[in-house]
């Protein structure tokens, strides 16, 4: 059984008078483990896919299933729930919390799973922090990191739970050649030390080279789905 | 390590010249609110007092007859033996710690004439001693003048001399009818007159001694009230159903002030309206933390998004809003408490001299005021400040709860 299963999924907005169709029709099974990349140009539905597969948003038709359960009838509490205990996501702008320092916003989903106590949440933290080459970095508030360091909390927040899938939206597209092929690398080692799931969408060839597989999307459609060894 | 209720205080601390600006607002608005408490305060003390003092007292120990025609003040309805019943209440511990003063009294309707000039008063009849702490006029008397000290002395308001043109050392012949029913005429000699600044003394009363009274009335020893001061007029309605228990006479009746009169309705109306007035001072103020909320939560979607992507729940969102909005509430009502609590403390000690107004209004009030405040205030005031501003904090918390992810993350 794939660990996310999306079976014919469709999904279309309406823009003003008009009806755009943003997914028409997707099927794609994920298993676990996999180091996945949707590529395509903009507007071929990636962000959106993701979005789907990520519960924040909804499929007009077709359905998610995660696990072998169907996604599609969960209220937005049980959503919630369900994003909280098994996805992450890494954003294009890393979306730190300002106000919090890095350990503190490492810890956050932590605190929202509210499962561990003080000192495991900061034990777990630093563990990732180190593990994202932040050391020594863990009382700096984000406007004190560089756009690297940034996203490398990001990612240091995305694993702290260990989630069984990770969503990136074009994870590498702020940062420089160098800072992106160590953000790669970084989740390269994630995914094969942790056995975490990563689907991310990206323009970047550096990333869409790391994959081992790549689904190529166009016009709201599957155009290519290509395994890599 | 950080909690919901700590994020949303860093959040505070994120815009200072927007936070102070919520401070400022709500400590005005409460410094104002607990000011207006500390005179409304000071009022209601003043009004109590002087209004219970100069009528039944705090607590008023009667006949059951006398209560149901008390308007009329009927020098009929008499309590026998009131020393016996003096003596058991001040017995009773409980009750006489409660107690500053005991005293038995006759008020009773005259009408005094000189020289074709004919003018209705009110004579309060009581010990003289006693009655020195408790109406205190001998505080009043105008120079040429003294307190009453033997028998047909009498002392009367100074406007109530001037209408009807009596001085010091004139006689009057005061007619009134009797707990017999029958006329009684008996001549008093005045010895003072006392100006207290207060319409309701100076226009029409005068005093003269109980055994006087008691004399001119025929009651023999008996008294139409026994008047009880009590050093904390809160405590009415406990002290009045402590002494009701002691006593067996059923004929007799023991009513707090708060049953006697306008005096507790008037004080509990001044009360509600002051308290509306101070939600609507406070609202006032605490409005611009609504502003301000609605202002973060434009500026703070993306974050919101994040949060929800994370596994906030809507009713997460909502809290951490709301707690955003009552910690500004709060410290700025911690702040203006202090303010206010600063002024009413100024002013208890040096007083608000209301001299000015006083000859034109008939309240019964001291000339000065001294604003006070209790902890049930201070409280009240943090509170009412911490609960407008969670509820003017209601729509942006709201807002921020129900938006909707996706388009919260793709905000710029």
């Amino acid at each position: 059984m794939p660990l996310l299963d999306i079976r014919n999924v469709k999904k279309e907005y309406r823009k003003g008078d008009k009806s755009v169709t943003a997914l028409s029709g997707v099927n794609l099974a994920i298993e676990k483990g996999e180091f996945l990349s949707i590529v395509g140009p903009s507007g071929s539905g990636k962000s959106t896919l993701l979005n789907i597969v990520g519960c924040l948003d909804t499929p007009t038709s077709g359905s998610v299933l995660y696990n072998g359960r169907e996604l599609g009838g969960l209220s937005e509490q049980q959503l919630s729930d369900y994003r909280r205990d098994n996805i992450a996501f890494i954003f294009q702008s890393y979306n730190l919390i300002p106000v919090l320092t890095v350990r503190e916003n490492v810890e956050l989903p932590l605190v929202i799973e509210r499962k561990y106590s003080k000192a495991e949440m900061a034990q777990k933290a630093l563990a990732v922090i180190e593990s994202v080459g932040l050391g020594g970095m863990a009382d700096r508030l984000p406007k004190e990191l560089s756009g690297g360091q940034e996203q490398r909390v990001a990612i240091a927040r995305a694993l702290v739970k260990d989630p069984l899938v990770v969503l990136a939206d074009e994870p590498t597209a702020n940062l420089d050649s160098t800072t992106a092929e160590d953000v790669i690398s970084i989740m390269q080692r994630m995914n094969t030390e942790r056995a975490t799931t990563f689907v991310f969408s990206t323009h970047d060839l550096r990333m869409e080279r790391h994959a081992k597989r790549i689904i190529t999307l166009r016009d709201g459609a599957i155009e290519k789905d290509e395994r890599r060894q | 390590m950080f909690s919901l209720i700590r994020l949303a205080m860093r959040n505070v601390g994120r815009n200072r010249r927007r936070s102070i600006l919520a401070f400022v607002s709500v400590a005005i608005s409460l410094s104002v609110i607990v000011f207006a408490q500390g005179f409304v305060s000071g009022f209601v003390q003043s009004f109590v007092k002087n209004a219970t003092k100069n009528d039944a007292g705090h607590i008023r120990i009667a006949a059951k007859k006398f209560e149901e025609r008390s308007r009329f003040l009927p020098v009929t309805y008499t309590v026998p033996r009131p020393d016996s019943i003096i003596r058991a209440i001040e017995r009773d511990p409980a009750v006489a710690r409660e107690i500053e003063l005991v005293s038995p009294r006759i008020t009773f309707g005259v009408l005094l004439s000189n020289n074709g000039l004919n003018k209705s008063a009110l004579a309060l009849a009581g010990d003289p001693e006693k009655e020195k702490n408790l109406l205190l006029l001998q505080k009043s008397i105008l120079p040429g003048g003294r307190y009453l000290s033997g028998p047909r002395d009498l002392i009367l308001g100074s406007a109530l001399a001037k209408n009807l043109r009596y001085r010091v050392g004139d006689t009057v012949r005061m007619m009134t009818s009797g707990s017999d029913y029958a006329l009684h005429l008996k001549k008093f000699v005045i010895v003072g007159l006392f100006s207290t600044g207060m319409n309701v003394f100076d226009d029409r009363m005068l005093q003269i001694g109980l055994s006087d009274a008691q004399d001119l009335l025929r009651t023999g020893d008996a008294v139409q009230q026994i008047i009880i001061m009590l050093k904390n007029y809160r405590n009415a309605d406990m002290v009045a159903n402590r002494i009701r228990a002691g006593i067996s006479d059923t004929s007799i009746c023991v009513t707090s002030w708060t049953h006697i009169g306008d005096t507790y309705t008037t004080v509990v109306l001044v009360t509600r309206i002051y308290e509306w007035i101070y939600v609507v001072i406070a609202l006032l103020g605490a409005f611009i933390i609504s502003n301000i909320m609605m202002m973060a939560v434009l500026e703070r979607r993306k974050e919101i998004g994040i949060l929800k992507s994370m596994g906030f729940r809507r009713s997460q969102v909502l809290i951490m809003f709301l707690v955003e909005g009552m910690a500004l509430g709060f410290v700025g009502s911690l702040a203006g408490v202090a303010l206010g609590g600063a002024s009413v403390a100024i002013f208890h000690a040096y007083g608000l001299d209301l001299t000015a107004y006083m000859s034109r209004i008939s309240i019964p009030l001291d000339n000065v005021l001294y604003p006070t405040i209790g902890a049930a205030n201070i409280i009240y005031s943090v509170v009412l400040g911490t609960v407008l501003a969670a509820l003017v904090s209601v729509a942006p918390a709201r807002q921020a709860a129900g938006m909707n992810v996706v388009d919260a993350i793709k905000s710029v």
